[in-house]
């Protein structure tokens, strides 16, 4: 993308925004119409497309159960995946997010923020948001989901710096009743689930769910791992994945008590780690836990109040077997353990007219990020052990007021201050004005900036030269509604970075010192129809740069998405079909050998397909779904996040992954 | 690359410009018609004597509703300044004069209802249940219509005005 482009289009809109703004004047004022007058009157239907639930002023992205259900998504990364400008990349472990100015691998934690109604589940010594089969919910217990893309320190402080994604649970009426449903896809993987959910006359909810999900995951081929001595590429067996999965909630009045549970294990057949050996077991387990109690209540008619209790905990452990043991160590093994909890306490006041304010103060005590790696002999006993303690007390405090001018015009101006007992103070500022020139047209024109605090790993890996890193994010965002069920939306967005961590060979450390730029994009049309037909496409453009100013690595320039979803045999089954475009990107440079630098790998362009049929009805409490992932079995490869080369010499720049799949679940409720 | 993005943006212009070109009155929003509505409700409306300062107008499980009716705070109704309040629970319901109960709070109809008894308090939903509020709000076509629950106003003492019954689409009395 040329910025001379870039430029145009911001006139263009500029201009629009001026012609909006010289027949603002015309709207007329309901409030002395008279009665008789306004019952003649016609009106513009409310949408009925799923409207965002969040306030903040980008261009959410919106998926909710019919959609989970219609397209057969299984975890929040088959979610982000249909999303607007969004994409994930796997390496056998994890999946990880890429959007606007992030893709790398590495990129993705501490920077996006996951919540479950409310509580950010990223644990406190990566920050990472988990999004695969290690996240804590099943997406048969989801509502909805949203994307917030763009800052949220304003609001969340640390982590939210580049993207929210916003969970929220179904409640227990939805089920009412108990659901049985079990699953079975290729790669020999079968899971199971046990949901109650009910709604009291008195009007408490309860939802209950328990879930185990194995999959066997047969034999990979590496080509980088091609030679007699490392079994000619074939990981054997190494690609098993087994999960556990609780959760549980429960609210009557303005009380809500809800808890999650994971414990996921998985075989990474990638050899992820240069000292270990291919096609030996390499074994991860991430456990991840939550408590969080709300009691929400309105003091009086012009003050609300949420006050919130949370706990959380996180366990990673890992097994490896070194390729060469001539030191005495045979194994390694890893145990990081995080525990933290806090308390936050918002207020929502309407005590001046024309103002809305929230406010409040927030105390997270991450009070155990503890590392400990244990070396093992070729005996199993313990050669070496390393330990590492970490922790960390912050408080916080926010306010924002939402401040409407006249009917079209509102602003929304605030900002969070975060305190942390091992860093300077740091204040996060939002400001943006709303514009609704018409009852179908949004104009959000928004400023942030928004921050990251260093997390225990990046304490324990770069030691004083951790430090906080910075966004600044500028955004317009149009949404137009030509019918209830027509919606355009549109972004255009630029975000600075400054202060990442560079590799400096002078000072032979890392410094922050390194910042970078993207822009882009985005459009979107979504439309539905009475019969049950919704159609949602739409393409992103983005130029993201790195910190030496060069193509950020994995991150194309264009993105596009198309969804449709209908009906067929009279109703009783919904066909979903899902084609999603990733442009060309650049994978990682790899380590030099022999003096020489390779070029930088470009993945050409790729286009998949993803079709699901589902039962619309229930037949005797039985309803089930069929998916068929990667529909025309394309072969295809990502950005991979490792940049040595093994033995074979032969680089590691790309994965391959999966052919076509198939998945079918059949559920029964009674 | 080039070509590609200025197509787009061609496109977007295209479709803001061909909207905002109309000479066509400025349709208003469902949302604030209803609170055009709501608003009107307490106007035309007779209440009992009371010395509260503020005439509140309160909106449960509708934030949409519940922004649109901000315009109105400040105005009059029986001499009394309107003040708007966006609930989130019961806790506060008796405190209000006008209740507007949005769909995600149908479910707690029942006990809403309970909880206010015979309070001088106008509930007014969006949903077809007439029997058990003073109000409901209905699209018709292109426009809102209304419905009037006397035997509930009788019973919560408050007492609609002829020109407000006049343009109800359907009034429900016992006698």
């Amino acid at each position: 993308m040329r910025f001379g482009t870039l430029k145009m289009v911001f006139v263009l809109i500029g201009l629009q925004l001026a012609g909006g703004l010289a027949c603002a004047g015309t709207a007329r004022d309901l409030s002395d119409t008279p009665f008789e007058q306004l019952v003649q009157q016609e009106i513009v239907p409310a949408s009925r497309l799923a409207q965002q639930i969040s306030d903040s002023p980008s261009a959410v992205a919106i998926v909710t159960a019919d959609d989970i259900r219609a397209y057969g998504y299984r975890t929040i990364a088959d979610v982000i995946n249909g999303m607007r400008g969004l994409y994930t990349t796997y390496d056998y472990r994890y999946q990880y997010m890429g959007g606007r100015s992030f893709g790398v691998p590495g990129d993705y934690a501490g920077r996006i923020m996951l919540m479950i109604d409310g509580y950010a589940t990223q644990d406190s010594l990566f920050n990472q948001a988990y999004i695969d089969n290690s996240g804590l919910i099943d997406l048969d217990l989801v509502e909805r989901v949203e994307y917030v893309p763009g800052t949220g320190s304003v609001t969340y402080g640390s982590n939210a710096m580049l993207g929210i994604i916003n969970i929220v649970t179904r409640q227990g009426r939805s089920f009412n009743g108990t659901q049985v449903a079990g699953d079975v896809f290729s790669h020999g993987g079968r899971k199971e689930r046990l949901t109650y959910g009910k709604r009291f006359e008195n009007g408490a909810d309860v939802l209950f769910s328990v879930s185990a999900l194995d999959v066997n995951g047969g034999n990979r081929y590496f080509p980088a791992y091609d030679t007699p001595a490392t079994n000619n590429g074939i990981a054997e067996g190494r690609d098993w994945e087994r999960n556990k999965r609780l959760f549980g909630k429960f609210s009557y009045e303005g009380l809500t008590l809800e808890g999650a549970y994971v414990d996921r294990n998985k075989a990474v057949p990638t050899n992820p780690a240069y000292a270990t050996a291919f096609n030996s077991l390499f074994a991860i387990r991430d456990e991840n836990a939550f408590l969080n109690a709300r009691y929400e209540s309105d003091l009086g008619l012009s003050l609300h109040s949420s006050t919130r209790f949370y706990y959380g905990q996180y366990v990673y452990d890992a097994f490896r077997e070194f390729a060469d043991d001539s030191d005495g160590e045979k194994y390694g093994q890893r145990r990081f353990e995080g525990k933290w909890w806090g308390l936050d306490q918002k207020f929502v006041g309407n005590w001046f007219k024309d103002h809305s304010l929230v406010f409040g103060v927030e105390y997270r005590n991450d009070f155990r990020q503890n590392f400990r790696w244990r070396y093992l002999s070729a005996a199993h006993e313990t050669v070496r052990t390393v330990q590492e303690d970490y922790a960390r007390r912050t408080i916080s405090l926010y306010l924002t007021d939402e401040i409407r001018l006249n009917d079209q015009w509102s602003l929304n101006i605030g900002a969070r201050y975060d305190d942390a007992s091992d860093l300077a103070p740091n204040w996060s500022p939002r400001l943006a004005a709303i514009y609704r020139p018409a009852a179908e047209t949004t104009w959000k024109a928004s400023y942030s900036e928004a921050f990251r605090m260093p997390n225990a790993n990046d304490r324990s890996t770069y030691g004083a030269m951790a430090a906080p890193e910075y966004v600044a994010a500028s955004e317009l965002v149009l949404q137009h509604e030509f019918t209830p069920r027509l919606r355009f939306t549109g972004s255009l967005y630029r975000y600075k970075r400054s202060r990442q961590l560079v590799y400096n060979a002078v000072a032979d450390d890392y410094l922050p010192e390194g910042s970078s730029t993207s822009r882009g994009l985005e459009v979107e049309l979504e439309r539905s129809w009475e019969s049950g037909v919704r159609i949602r496409g739409s393409m992103a453009w983005q130029d993201a740069s790195n910190v030496q100013g060069a193509q950020l690595a994995n991150a194309p320039h264009v993105l596009g998405k198309f969804n449709l979803t209908f009906p067929v045999l009279a109703d009783q089954w919904r066909v979903g079909f899902e084609g999603q475009y990733l442009g060309s990107r650049l994978a990682l440079v790899q380590e030099e050998t022999g003096g020489s630098i390779p070029d930088q790998k470009r993945l050409g362009a790729m286009a998949l397909a993803n079709l699901t049929l589902s039962s619309e009805r229930k037949w005797y409490g039985f309803s089930a779904s069929f998916s068929i992932r990667n529909l025309f079995d394309r072969h295809y490869e990502v950005v991979s996040p490792f940049t040595w080369r093994p033995a074979s010499d032969i680089p590691q720049e790309t994965l391959r992954m999966d052919g076509r799949s198939y998945w079918f679940q059949l559920r029964c409720d009674f | 690359m080039r070509t590609l993005f200025l197509l787009v943006s061609i496109w977007l212009a295209g479709i803001v410009l061909a909207d905002s070109g109309g000479e066509r009155p400025a349709a208003i929003a469902e949302a604030d018609m209803k609170a055009a509505y709501i608003y009107n409700f307490g106007a035309f409306t007779e209440w009992p004597e009371s010395n509260r300062i503020s005439f509140n107008i309160c909106t449960l499980g509708d934030d949409k509703v519940g922004r649109s009716l901000r315009r109105y705070e400040g105005k009059l109704i029986s001499h009394r300044r309107v003040v708007v309040a966006r609930l989130s629970s019961l806790a506060a319901i008796s405190d209000c004069q006008i209740l507007f109960i949005g769909d995600s709070e149908l479910p707690n109809l029942g006990r809403i209802t309970h909880e206010l008894g015979q309070q001088a308090v106008l509930t007014v939903t969006d949903a077809p249940v007439l029997s058990q509020v003073g109000a409901v709000i209905m699209p018709e076509g292109q426009r809102l219509a209304f419905e009037v629950n006397l035997d509930y106003c009788k019973r919560a003492n408050l007492k609609p005005q002829s020109n407000l019954l006049r343009l109800a689409k359907s009034i429900r009395k016992s006698d």
